[in-house]
């Protein structure tokens, strides 16, 4: 299989094999069921989880009872909005969040406002970003909880988590952090914070699909939306995935271990990208903030070029524009139309992603090849 | 065909260094834009040539041929869009049928089926067939993606199973009769053998028998439409750039080495009676099932009458069109060439040439 070189690692990224190696034995020798109280194959797996689950801790600085496992990202967002909405109901109906949130937590938002719900969706800047003081002026007696993602997948954009965390605190409402990007790429010490709810996934960070968890403070109210056996503590029933779950403290083990040189390297690599393009054309423009963005992550504007002429013409390289979506339309990222683009120019901008595996050799590759793509295509165009 | 000849063009042009592949509709059910053997040439920097429906699948296809191309392995994907289903690519654009199209990632070392193509778009005036397998059992001797060109039943050992070779080759003559192309099902002894057998007709040859400024346009739609146009005229009396449009020149006297078939319709157009007149028998007297006269009706039957005058009876047939054309009105030589070619187009798809709106059958004869 010939593949192109890969910069979309915000969509997913590759099993780690340090990672899988960590997971293999518990799909064979390994397989027991964590919730078997009665023999050793139960205790092993139950072993295994509580290990993985401090590992995971280790990464977020939380404790590991905090901690619960779901099938990914999405799951652990549904858990966290409608978990919330349903033990608050008594206390209010309002949620607020912002324009430029993941599918995930705007399909939930509207599913509850269909059940009652009032959403206050904020508007960013054109930087993508929002204020604490944004999200203070929304604030009501009625709000129950902001949801308010770390890093933007399309932009890499950084919200001041922390602060507009505390205003949410000071308030009385909870606040929930989509952190599926930022985990793993931004140093994250939930010990200092006050949030109440953060999910993130496996996959993101070099371990298996399919695996995922919810960090629910101590004492956060949250109806589980699984019910069948009271696993996790209750808050999520179901036979625990446990090579995926050995699979995802691993990666987050790793994730914790390299931090330190990996962000400073992709942030090199990313803003060699970028000065490369920017270089040949002046009029290509960053979405999204600059100064506060994920290292791994540009989104470029071309304008003057068709978008999805641009994305079938970009075969040398693994890129996206938008978020990966399962319906065969496809609609401008609301995330850009958020930003104030056009459609064209949202259509026509692309997601650069890197990480582990990406290298020099590979950017250069890329910077050389967009050149070629861009011009090729202004050419046709003019 | 004129599709064939443009993605055999664009093979033979393309950088060595590209990949490609070719996606052909090898099945239709309910209504599509583009019929069976319609094509694409899909190259791996994201540009095409020809196509497989009005423009809804071609971006899918793309995209399944850059993963056929990554994989070096064909592929068979149906759009079904006659649910409304909003995860299926094609809902919402008004088609509604059935379609599937097979991708198949051309090998550079031995682009086979850019050769076969090649072969059938020669310039040979006859029918061609090709097979291209959509299934086969395992170990076949011929696998997905893989043609052949039907050139009598020993043609078909390459599917390595002499038994079945005239199971097929009838098939194939059946296909031909009807100057259809499907795909059909043949029982090996390993399992079922699908194949698309597609006909290729001759595209339509029209014989323009004059040298006035009004056969350039003529000669020029004939060509947009990847026709054949045959010119009977006095080579001095016509400009080079007639040459160059025209497959072939034929003075007068070479009347008779004209390659008539049933694909074949004349064009007298001389604007000089006598000439038009000496044509008219000699046109007739062919097998050609068209026969059109440019001018009045009148004039044409001037001329049979002064040939009934000298005792040659030219027989008033179907096969004559005088005057020539559909009647939409034309009256630029441009759109008197339209009208021309219109009506040639009508009587040989054995249709009425009128609004597909009055037409009660669906656009497309079905299976």
């Amino acid at each position: 299989m010939l593949y192109p070189i890969y910069l979309d690692h915000n969509a997913t990224t590759p099993v780690d094999l340090r990672v899988l190696n960590a997971m293999l034995p518990y799909f064979t020798e390994h397989f027991g069921n964590a919730a078997s109280r009665t023999h050793v194959f139960g205790l092993k797996a139950e072993d295994a989880v509580a290990y993985a689950r401090q590992q995971l801790a280790n990464l977020l600085g939380t404790a590991p009872t905090e901690l619960v496992f779901t099938s990914g990202a999405t799951e652990a967002i549904n858990l966290a909005l409608k978990g919330v909405f349903e033990a608050n109901q008594h206390r209010g109906n309002h949620i607020v969040t912002v324009k430029t949130e993941h599918k995930a937590v705007l399909d939930v938002c509207e599913h509850l406002a269909q059940l009652g719900a009032e959403i206050t969706y904020l508007q960013p800047d054109a930087d993508g970003l929002i204020t604490p003081e944004q999200v203070a002026a929304a604030l009501t007696p009625a709000t129950i909880l902001v949801s308010v993602m770390w890093a933007n997948n399309e932009t890499g954009t950084i919200q001041p988590i922390e602060a507009i965390a505390e205003v949410v605190h000071r308030h009385g409402a909870l606040f929930h952090t989509d952190a599926t990007q930022a985990a793993g790429k931004l140093p994250i010490d939930l010990s200092r914070t006050t949030i109440d709810l953060l999910n993130l996934s496996g996959h993101k960070l070099y371990g298996p699909k399919g695996i995922g968890a919810l960090y629910v403070r101590r004492k956060t109210p949250l109806t589980a939306q699984q019910d069948g056996g009271r696993h996790e503590r209750g808050r999520r029933s179901g036979t625990l995935n446990v090579p995926g779950i050995v699979g995802l403290g691993a990666a987050a083990e790793l994730a914790q271990a390299e931090i330190a040189t990996e962000a400073p390297r992709l942030a090199t690599l990313r803003n060699r990208l970028e000065a490369g393009i920017l270089a040949q054309f002046p009029d290509v423009h960053v979405n999204g903030s600059r100064a506060h963005r994920l290292p791994n992550t540009t989104n470029l504007a071309f304008p003057n070029v068709d978008g999805e002429a641009l994305l079938m013409s970009l075969n040398e390289i693994a890129i996206s524009n938008g978020s990966a979506c399962t319906a065969a339309t496809t609609d401008p990222s609301h995330v850009l139309k958020a930003l104030g683009l056009s459609d064209d120019l949202a259509y026509a901008s692309v997601r650069f992603s890197l990480g582990r595996t990406t290298s020099e050799a590979d950017i250069d590759i890329t910077v050389a090849h967009v050149i070629s793509v861009i011009s090729r295509l202004r050419m046709v165009g003019a | 065909m004129k599709e064939i000849s443009v993605i055999v063009d664009a093979y033979q042009r393309m950088n060595p260094a590209t990949r490609a592949a070719l996606a052909t509709v090898v099945y239709v059910e309910g209504s599509s834009y583009r019929r069976t053997g319609a094509r694409m040439l899909i190259m791996d920097n994201g540009t095409w040539v020809g196509g497989i429906s009005g423009g809804c699948l071609e971006g899918d296809a793309l995209k399944r041929a850059q993963l056929a191309m990554a994989q070096a392995k064909p592929t068979i994907v149906t759009y079904d869009t006659t649910e409304d289903d909003a995860y299926q690519i094609g809902v919402g654009l008004g088609c509604n049928g059935i379609i599937s199209v097979l991708i198949s990632p051309i090998d550079p070392a031995a682009p086979v089926v850019i050769d076969l193509l090649k072969s059938c778009v020669s310039g040979h005036r006859r029918t061609q067939v090709l097979l291209t397998v959509l299934k086969a059992p395992a170990n076949a001797a011929l696998g997905m993606g893989q043609m052949i060109r039907y050139g009598g039943p020993e043609s078909l050992h390459a599917f390595g199973d002499e038994t079945v070779s005239s199971a097929i080759d009838e098939l194939i003559w059946a296909y031909v009769k009807k100057g259809k192309s499907a795909p059909a099902t043949v029982d090996l002894p390993a399992g079922k053998l699908e194949l698309f057998v597609e006909v290729m007709l001759p595209v339509p040859h029209v014989v323009v028998m004059g040298q006035q400024y009004d056969v350039y346009p003529l000669v020029r739609l004939i060509n947009e439409l990847g026709w054949q146009a045959t010119i009977v005229a006095n080579p001095q009396k016509v400009t080079r750039a007639l040459f160059a449009s025209a497959n072939a020149l034929i003075p007068p006297a070479d009347f008779d080495q004209i390659v008539v078939d049933d694909q074949t319709g004349f064009v007298l157009m001389a604007h000089d009676f006598n000439t038009d007149k000496a044509n008219l028998p000699r046109a007739l007297a062919t097998s050609a099932p068209f026969v059109g006269v440019l001018g009045p009706r009148v004039r044409t039957e001037r001329m049979i009458s002064e040939w009934a005058a000298e005792g040659v009876i030219v027989e008033e047939t179907d096969r004559l069109h005088a005057p020539v054309g559909l009647d939409i009105g034309a009256t630029s030589p441009e759109e008197i060439a339209l009208s021309i070619v219109a009506e040639l187009k009508t009587v040989l798809s054995g249709r009425d040439g009128s609004s597909l709106r009055l037409r009660q059958a669906p656009i497309h004869e079905r299976e």
